[in-house]
Formats: C-alpha cells, structure tokens, sequence
C-alpha cells in the first residue's frame, strides 16, 4: 500500500511512570511513537494527507519533497500539539492553491494548537483567502515559508502569512508576494519576533496590529505600495491596545506601487503609495537603525487614528488608545532620490482619509518624517497626544500638520523643525519569547 | 461446592477489579445501545443502531432522542432531523439559557442533512445526503461524518469530505437547485464547532431548545425532556431565542434571531471570530462597535464598503453582502453554503433598514 511504503516510522525508546492501581508505582516502558511522514510529488495524495491530519496528527512531521503540490481545499489544522509542516526549500517545494475550491480560500488554516512549525516550502496562489492561517497558537514558527501570488490582482488573499491571537511566534527568512492586505501580518499576538523576511508587490509589506512585544528586524521591504503597518484597530477583541514594538535595522526601498485593493474599507484600501512606515493609534514604538530609499511620500508617517477612521468615537470605549503615544524615531538613515510624488497613485485612492495627508504635500517639500499633530476635538472633547521624540541628523525633512479639518481640505502646517521634538524617548522593552524549535536545515 | 464456586467467582471479580488493563479505561459505557466508545467511530451508521427499522427512516430507538431548535442554521436548503444518544442511565444538564447543556461522556449527537422533493408535501420521497456525529469522547467532543449510499441503506464513513447535487422545493415554492452541496471534511467541523478552544456542540442550548415537540405542538420540548428524565436542573424560566421565519414578529427581532443562529457561533466572545470583535449572538449585552456598527472589519475588504454596518443603509453593510456571496473568500459564514439563503438576506435587509 502506497502509504506503508511512504511511511518511515521511527521509534524512540522513552520511559514514563504511570500509577499502577495497586499501592506501588512500578515503572512501565513503553513505546513512544515519532514519526515522520514523507510525501514525495509523483505519489501525493491529498486524501492521505487529510486523513493523517484527522486521525493521528500529533507529534508528526510531514515532509514534502521536491515539486508542486496541487491542492483541491485548505489544509486544516485543529488540536494539534507538536506538528511540522516542512519542505525540500521554499524554492523548491509548492503548494498550490489555483485549483482550490475552499470556502475561506485559504492555504493553511491552523486553529487551537500548540507548537507549529512550518518551514521550507512556498504557498501559491491561494483562491482568495490568506496564505497561512494560524489562529489561536501557543508556540509558533515559520522559518523559510514563502506566500506568493502570481499577479497582483485584488482577487488575491488578503494576507499572506496571518498569525492572529496566539503568543510567542516567529517568523523569519520568509518571502511575501502580492497580498492585497500585508504580506505577512500579525494581529492580536504577544511575544513576536518578524525578521530576516523578504516582502514585495504586496499593499502592505508587513502589518502589525494590536500586539504586545513585538520585534521587527532585518526584513526587506521592497517595491510594497507601504513597507510596514503597524497600529492599533478599533473593536477587536484580545488585544484592544497593543505596546511595545521595536522596529530596527529593516531596509525599505521603492515602496511607490501602485495600490491594487479595492476601494473598500480599512487601511489596505486606502493608502496611498509610497510610504516606508505607517502607525497609528500606537503605544511604544521605537523606529531605529533603518534604512529608508526612494519611498516617494515619506519614510514615516504617524497618524491619529481619527484619520484612520472618520467616525470613530472615543467615547465609546475608553480602553481604546486612539492617539500616538511614547514613539522614539531615531538614528535612521534616509534617503529620498530625488523622485516625484504619485500624483496619480494617490489620487485613485479617493475614498481614504489618508489621502489628505498626501494631497497636502503638493506645494511643500517632501518630508521624510510626516506627522499628525494629534490635536482634536471630539464629542465635544479635546484631545492632544504627546509628540514623538526624534533624534536624527539635521538634514532630515520633518512636517507636522493639523488635520481637524482634512476633510474640507484643510490642512495646517503646525511645524518643521526637529526641535520641537525633543526629550527622552522611551526605548523597547526586552521580552522573553518561548523559542519554538526549527529542525529546518536548509 | 456451591462455596468453593463463589469463592472463585469472587476472586476472579477482585483480580479483575484490581489489575492494571488499559482495556479498563475504555469499557463499554452501557450496554442497551451497544455503543462501545472506544471503538467509536464505527465504519458505518448502521453500526451504532440508532435507528429500529428501515435505517432511512430515522425513527429513533432506545435511548435516541429526537429535538429541534426555535432556529436553525441555513444550509443549503437542507432539511435536518437531529437526535441525542444518550447512554443508559445518564442524563443532560442545564448550565444556563445559553450555554450547550452538559452532556454526559458518551453522548452521542445526530444531525441528518436531507432534501425533501418538496418540503410542503414529505409524502413526496425524500434523500438524506449525510449524518454528522457528535460524540462527547473522555476528555472533548469529535466529530464524524456519514454519507448515505444511493439506495439511502446505508452510510459510511467520510472523512475526507465530498460534494453532492441537490434539489428541494422550498417553503415558498420556489424550486432551489443546488449543484454543488459540500459535505465537510470531518476537520472542518472545528470551523464552527469552537468555544474558547474547545470543540462543542451549537444547537442544543436552553434558549434554542425552548420551543414545543414538532410532533405534539401541546408539549414543551425542554418540558418533555425533564418529563423523561434525561434533563435536569432546569429553571423556571427559559429565555428563548425567536423563530427567525416567524413573520409576525418585529425586524430587529427576526434579524437577531437570524444572526443568532446563521453568524453567532463563530462571532462571539471565544468563538472562532473572536478576534474579529463582532458578536451578534443573542445573548450579547453590548452596544455599539461590536455589534458591527460602523465597524471596520479586521481582515476583509468589500468593495466600495467601509463597515460591518451602516445604519439604515443595507446596501453599504458589509454583513449583507457577504450574505449575497458564494465564492471564496467573500462568502459568509465561511463553510456550509453554497447557494444564497434568499429569506435570510432579507430578514438581514430588514433588520439593517430598521437599525436606528
């Protein structure tokens, strides 16, 4: 049978002590089962797969070998503890999506597992879902995964790698490709750390939402319509504010392409090109050591969430921090190149707020710091955030703008100059991430 | 002689009780049914004897109890005849209005997806396509799926899922053709069966239950089952959650019974769209933002739509267009819909119309 002969079980010899029912614990020696489970293209099945997935997926490391693996539906993954979904290399084994009939159109669906680690192999062409789900996981590493689509087409997923509230995940060495949304994306997660990765053609290189410890180092971003995302959303549920993001030594070059999401609703939509880093309504943000090349808008905006969302209310929920607090920008390095704004580009966004913040570069110079100056009114309240602190060299471009009245177009200059930015920035706190171990040898 | 023989017998009966077989663990929960949870689950439906009789007549025997809900999830136009196995001598629970009754281990919940040629007239014939089992294992509930042989004798088990044609004529008299009803692989039951990590039933909650027999409409259901004595520990008073196809009742009431039953099981507090921040079951207290009022989504962009909903507006909510939607990954609820449910966009068109 096809599935004995692809079987290579490996048994460990491990001794456990269980109560006996009489008064005296003996020892028992008993067989522990590990087993790897080898696919190989030519022979795959993937009623095989599903069946080991249902019946007897705990401990298990599912090896696939070279060459291209048609899928018909998501894997799903449900209740596992220790399980490795691993290839010959994230260039040579595929899974591919184009024939899927899935529902949620998803690659990988994983949900209430503990331990997952995938690495070494490439998911394409998902029917409109995220590359990999994985929902509510303890222990969870992607190392060498890559999520692609072939075109940027916005009936694309939304999202390429998309771990959302689960804790101590790392993602690293992985390549993202033409999500509609972010390219890879953490949501409501404690203890990430995102490095060495490689995103391009996507809206959004990265995107951090509404997590607690977070580490985003190393990565490339390259040719995204933004680099990198991160900021806090209103109305979810695990993480309502998140904290604590440190964003170091990343390189973000060219990210000017044009937007290709529908006009619709959330960031993905609406932002312009352009941009190496966007936040919003975020708490202890450090931005060091990055190097930013030829993003047409700018290589940081930071922005209230008020022009995230124009009807949001703070005086529906009190938890919610709407406004930029405790953001350290510091030591970058930036370099514009001389290019032109996409007039064009930012003018198909017309629906986004944010496309005031761009609209009011016509006529100024073009900064490399781009800044809400976080004074509102609202429900009859005012609210004023704190400035971030900057230190950077002083040729470094800087505006900050008044936006009460964006939506008339009405934009006011507030200020230009670095020392209005002054004082003690609050660095990263260091965390202690549970390190999921990666047997990928590539 | 007679002496010596009980002797023995006790002996035996003390070594058996005191020895250290794995077998124990998993003895036969009870005899009248013959389900032995440990070698559940079984090739076949058959195999569980649910049923006297013709199998495909779904009529119930010992210990096999038939219920319905104040108001059931679309699927497809099927129509559903759900039961509850319960071992001999045990009994359900009640832990509130709204929380799935606690079952004892080895429960085991039958649901029979069928198309009836027209669902005014089931003198007509009628196929059943599949049967889902929930069986309330040791330590968590598994599912297991069924699907029924063409000459509707048996079913078999399916793990790996599959998909069928179907054709009813529904309340309405509207002919619903459905060329591609999927059954779902047995682990995509997760997808909704999932309350703060835990896999469980959905329908059989107080406030769902709370309605008369089908068959005797001067009986309670929750009543009868406390009458059997296989419920205890009921209140007085049991909420209920509406008839979303009760007509005579209000829009914002039909709408919330409708999202009750149709989105609430993955959109509430520790459902599986937790982190999505929408929760629209019944039961749910809050105002505002997470009810899906001029909510943004957190991962699914509609085109030209901002929010979950707009007030007064149904055609610029997102939660009514998803509702019109059967490819991935517009389509909600995610899994278990292949065709629009006409009616229930409606109720929600109603509902959203009337949101003030």
């Amino acid at each position: 049978m096809k599935i004995t002969r692809l079987l290579q079980l490996f048994f460990i010899l491990s001794i456990i002590f269980v109560p006996s029912c009489g008064d005296n614990d003996e020892e028992i020696i008993v067989l522990e089962e590990v087993t790897l489970i080898s696919f190989e293209e030519a022979t795959f099945s993937e009623d095989e797969f599903i069946i080991y997935l249902t019946e007897d997926p705990i401990g298990k490391t599912f090896s696939f070998g070279p060459g291209t693996y048609s899928f018909a539906n998501t894997i799903p993954l449900a209740d596992i503890d220790n399980l490795t979904i691993k290839g010959a290399g994230i260039n040579e084994t595929y899974f591919d999506f184009s024939n899927s009939t899935s529902t949620t159109g998803e690659g990988i669906a994983a949900v209430d597992c503990s331990n997952l680690l995938f690495c070494g192999f490439t998911v394409q062409n998902t029917n409109g879902g995220n590359g990999i789900t994985a929902r509510n996981i303890t222990g969870l590493r992607f190392d060498g995964v890559g999520v692609v689509w072939s075109e940027r087409s916005s009936d694309n997923g939304a999202y390429g790698i998309y771990p959302v509230e689960s804790d101590d995940i790392i993602v690293e060495n992985c390549y993202t490709q033409a999500a509609v949304d972010a390219g890879i994306y953490s949501g409501q997660n404690q203890r990430v750390i995102m490095r060495n990765n490689v995103m391009t053609l996507n809206v959004f290189g990265m995107e951090a939402e509404n997590n607690i410890d977070v580490e985003i180092y190393g990565n490339e971003f390259t040719r995204n319509t933004t680099g990198l995302l991160t900021y806090d959303l209103f109305g979810v549920s695990r993480i309502k504010s998140g904290s604590n993001c440190k964003v170091y030594n990343n390189t973000f070059t060219d990210n000017n392409e044009s937007n290709f999401a529908e006009l619709g609703s959330g960031l993905a939509a609406d932002v312009p090109p352009g941009f190496g880093i966007l936040y919003s309504a975020t708490t202890a943000l450090e931005i060091t050591g990055n190097t930013f090349v030829d993003n047409e808008c700018g290589a940081v905006l930071g922005v209230a969430y008020f022009l995230v969302d124009f009807n949001f209310d703070p005086n529906e929920d009190s938890s919610f921090t709407f406004l930029n607090e405790d953001i350290y920008i510091h030591d970058n390095s930036y370099s514009s190149g001389g290019g032109t704004y996409n007039v064009a580009g930012i003018l198909d966004r017309p629906a986004g707020p944010l496309v005031w913040y761009t609209i009011a570069l016509n006529g100024n110079v073009r900064p490399d710091i781009f800044l809400d100056d976080q004074d509102y009114t609202a429900g009859g309240a005012p609210y004023a955030g704190s400035r971030a602190v900057i230190e950077e060299s002083s040729d470094v471009v800087l505006i900050e703008a008044n936006f009460v009245q964006a939506g008339d177009g009405i934009i006011t200059i507030t200020s230009t100059s670095l020392d209005d930015f002054t004082g003690t920035g609050t660095t990263h706190t260091n965390f202690d991430l549970v390190d999921t171990p990666s047997d990928c040898v590539e | 002689m007679q002496k010596t023989f009980f002797i023995v017998i006790l002996f035996l009966i003390t070594l058996l009780s005191s020895s250290c077989n794995i077998e124990d663990k998993y003895a036969p929960i009870n005899e009248y049914a013959n389900i032995d949870l440990s070698q559940v689950p079984y090739n076949n439906l058959s195999d569980y004897k649910f049923f006297t009789g013709e199998m495909n007549e779904l009529n119930p025997d010992q210990g096999v109890y038939s219920y319905n809900v104040t108001s059931p999830l679309f699927s497809d136009y099927t129509s559903k005849e759900r039961f509850i196995y319960l071992p001999e001598g045990t009994n359900m629970e009640y832990q509130g209005d709204f929380n799935v009754l606690n079952f004892p281990i080895g429960t085991i919940i039958i649901k029979n997806f069928i198309y009836y040629k027209d669902i005014r007239d089931k003198s007509l014939g009628r196929t059943i396509i599949e049967t889902r089992l929930l069986v309330r294992k040791e330590t968590k509930w598994k599912p297991f799926s069924y699907k029924w042989n063409d000459e509707q004798t048996e079913a078999a088990r399916l793990i790996v899922g599959g998909t069928v044609t179907g054709s009813t004529i529904a309340e309405n008299g509207n002919l619903k053709e459905i060329p591609r009803y999927v059954i779902p692989r047995e682990l995509d039951c997760r997808t909704c069966h999932n309350l703060n990590e835990d896999m469980l039933p959905i329908g059989p909650k107080p406030a769902n239950l709370n309605r008369l027999m089908a068959d005797d409409l001067s009986v309670n259901q929750i009543e009868n089952f406390v009458e059997q004595g296989i419920l205890s520990g009921t209140p007085a008073n049991i909420s209920q959650v509406p008839d979303y196809r009760d007509t005579s009742l209000d829009p914002i009431t039909r709408g919330k019974a409708y999202l009750d039953a149709n989105c609430a099981f993955c959109h509430r507090q520790g459902g599986t769209a937790n982190a999505n921040g929408l929760f629209i079951n019944w039961d749910y207290e809050g105002e505002g933002i997470h009810t899906g009022i001029f909510k943004i989504p957190t991962n699914f962009n509609a085109p030209d739509l901002q929010y979950d909903i707009v007030p007064g507006s149904p055609d610029e909510s997102i939660l009514l267009y998803r509702m019109t939607q059967t490819q991935a990954p517009d389509v909600m609820p995610q899994i278990g819909r292949s065709i629009n449910h006409d009616e229930g966009i409606e109720i929600i068109r109603e509902y959203i119309y009337n949101i003030e």
